[in-house]
């Protein structure tokens, strides 16, 4: 998945990715630049440091792990709600 | 002057980072943070168990502290920044982590937070992004605010102050901001930070004018100094003379008394000063806008536009996919609302299903594009429609075709807008009795045949932008021939004109919704033409509220039968640019500082 807000990935943003997956029965693992994130922690998230633009790539195993990443999809596409 | 007086008058000006817009003149209150020294020392054997027992008390602490703060807080959006703080104090992994360097080195809780916290930072020190660099002081807070509970130190609070100040800090946390009572802070000066810290953020969000990053501020300043603070320029002026003070004065006075006007106007009907009324409406591109839709008193949405939904995507986006983002819109304007969602307008070189079709054309600006390319693809507009339609169960929304050129487009839109109708009410999925639709109004064709349009549809939306260059073969963005784009071109005056008779001999209201609407120097002209809806950015509707107010429709109409006689485009451009900028300056000055504060 693709970084399209102009700020990247920050507190806020990881705030809200770890939000969105707060009561799915999964875990997701986010990768970038060699580093692996669990997606649901806003310290792991935000130390991705991914700029406006990166490809994450993200990997969800467990019974809600096809809504996690439907969901995360539509997240990352509406640039977190932001510009 | 002797020496001595003209040093006691020696003007000290500093320059920061300016954080948050306006001005404030006052006395300085130094708030004193004190540097926490964080104990270090080894545990007995023992007492880990309390130790740990202790670090989670003061997680625990801290995560009911902020969300008290956040409860008090009323800022919308904002109080995202709360939430993420909110989030780490309730991070599994970061927990983890503390309490494992508790353990593995037996050290007590504050030592151990200083630790991790340390490598947590310095993690961002190495990244290429600049805006990420800084991310790594978002951190801070959470750091000390830990150690503040761990160590049970009483932090100074603000809220004993009796007269209002200028605070002076060397950083102030999210959670201090939340905590100032508005009345007693006139501004905030601090010694680090950035435009885009969190601080700076709530600041605006709380209209503190404010200025960031002064380096050493609080060394300059003690409490009661007299302080002059101009937060557009991000200047301080320490020991400031009377004349400064008088100057600014005035100029925050000019600025405060406008702000306050426009805060006013804002629940005002937007009507001329004889009382006829317009609507307003915004135009939006993203689903966040509609904070600042609802910010600016707008209840309606004259254009939402649906093409980012496409343009980021390798696929196009599914019904449901659509359907979710067009009903948080909806859902968001509330009851009162209205949602005019465009259909896919996009030039076939942006839409990723089309790129194979669109490749070399020589002329995309009159090819394969917005309403041609949909009907082109009737499975991609099917699934669109579908999404709007159900969306419409949800509250008032409208359908907008783009770039209509003839009826046998509107006819064939219309047609599979019919039969997806009838698709939905066989799976029993829930939609609108009746979903007003309209067409843009973009192209000479659809001006000269507005008429027979005007019979087929529920409104008519000008797209400006559009209209005049292609009623004057103009590409703007072409710098060679750009000077000859003129919204007051006398063809581009008749157009309109065309279109709001044609619309009201049918009894259907005209909206306009490209760049010209939301531009005060037309607002007159338009109204004298007899456009009903203004549809433009969010900021720019109270200025164009407050506009509508300086004159009467019969001023207006004048002014455009004056205009109609006259042959150049030149001549209509003094006349009614003329006019206007002449008559109603503080409204373009307002205008402008509005403008700039945003910047």
């Amino acid at each position: 998945m693709t970084v399209a807000n102009q700020a990247g990935i920050h507190l806020r943003v990881a705030s809200k990715i770890v939000k969105l997956l707060a009561d799915f029965d999964c875990v997701v693992e986010i990768a970038f630049n060699g580093r692996t994130a669990d997606a649901k922690s806003i310290m792991s998230v935000t130390q991705l440091m991914a700029p406006a633009g990166s490809v994450l790539r993200l990997h969800a195993s467990g019974p809600d792990a096809a809504k996690a990443i439907f969901e995360l999809d539509k997240l990352f596409r509406a640039k977190f709600g932001e510009e | 002057m002797s020496d001595v007086a003209e040093d006691e008058h020696r003007i000290r000006e500093l320059t920061g980072v300016p954080a948050s817009p306006g001005i404030a003149l006052g006395r300085a209150y130094h708030l004193e943070r004190a540097h926490l020294r964080v104990p270090h020392h080894k545990l007995a054997a023992g007492e880990v168990d309390r130790e740990i027992t202790r670090l989670v008390t003061a997680m625990e602490l801290s995560r009911h502290q902020l969300s008290q703060v956040r409860a008090k807080l009323n800022l919308g959006d904002h109080l995202q920044i709360i939430d993420a703080h909110l989030a780490l104090f309730q991070d599994p992994e970061l927990f983890q982590r503390l309490r494992q360097r508790i353990t593995d080195l037996s050290i007590n809780a504050e030592w151990a937070v200083a630790q991790v916290l340390a490598e947590v930072v310095s993690v961002f020190e190495h990244v290429d992004d600049a805006y990420l660099r800084e991310r790594g002081r978002d951190f801070d807070y959470f750091e000390r605010r830990l150690l503040i509970n761990l160590m049970g130190v009483k932090q100074e609070s603000i809220e004993h102050l009796a007269d209002p100040v200028v605070l002076v800090a060397h950083d102030l946390s999210p959670a201090d901001l939340a905590n100032v009572n508005r009345e007693k802070v006139l501004g905030i000066l601090t010694d680090v930070g950035t435009a885009t810290s969190h601080t700076a953020i709530l600041a605006r969000a709380m209209e503190i004018p404010t200025i960031v990053g002064l380096e050493s501020i609080t060394g300059e300043v003690k409490t009661g100094d007299l302080i002059v603070l101009d937060g557009f320029e991000g200047k301080v002026f320490l020991n400031p003379s009377l004349e400064l003070i008088a100057e600014y004065d005035t100029r925050r006075e000019f600025y405060e008394r406008f702000e306050q006007d426009l805060r006013l106007v804002r629940d005002l009907p937007a009507e001329t000063a004889d009382g006829v009324r317009l609507s307003l409406a915004a135009n939006i591109e993203l689903p966040s806008e509609i904070a600042a839709v609802k910010n600016n008193g707008l209840t309606r949405i004259g254009l939402f536009r649906t093409e980012f939904l496409f343009i980021f995507s390798a696929h196009p986006p599914t019904e449901d996919e659509q359907y979710e983002v067009y009903r948080q819109v909806v859902e968001r304007m509330g009851p009162d609302g209205v949602t005019t969602i465009r259909t896919i307008d996009l030039g076939g070189d942006k839409a990723s299903f089309a790129a194979a079709e669109v490749m070399g054309e020589a002329n995309p600006a009159m090819g394969l594009r917005a309403i041609r390319l949909c009907l082109a693809h009737p499975d991609i507009f099917r699934t669109q429609l579908r999404a709007i339609l159900r969306a419409s169960a949800h509250g008032a929304v409208r359908i907008m075709f783009p770039m209509i050129s003839g009826i046998d487009e509107l006819r064939q839109a219309k047609a599979l807008l019919a039969e997806v109708r009838e698709e939905l009410r066989q799976r029993g999925a829930a939609q609108a009795e009746k979903v007003e639709l309209g067409v843009m109004i973009e192209t000479p064709a659809a001006v000269l045949v507005a008429d027979m349009l005007a019979a087929e549809v529920d409104y008519f939306s000008i797209g400006t932008n559009d209209l005049i260059q292609y009623t004057l073969a103009v590409d703007r963005a072409n710098e060679h021939i750009n000077y000859l784009f003129h919204p007051l071109h006398p063809a581009v005056l008749r157009a309109i004109r065309l279109v709001v008779r044609a619309a009201r001999e049918a009894g259907i209201p005209v909206a306009m919704c490209g760049e010209m609407a939301g531009q005060l120097e037309y607002t007159m002209a338009l109204v004298g033409l007899g456009v009903t809806e203004l549809s433009m950015a969010p900021n720019k509707a109270l200025h164009v509220k407050r506009m509508l107010g300086r004159f009467t429709s019969a001023e207006a109409r004048e002014l455009v039968e004056q205009a109609l006689t006259l042959h150049t485009s030149s001549e209509v451009n003094d006349l009614i640019v003329g006019r206007m900028h002449a008559n109603f300056p503080e409204e373009f000055e307002l205008e402008k500082m509005d403008r700039d504060a945003e910047a």
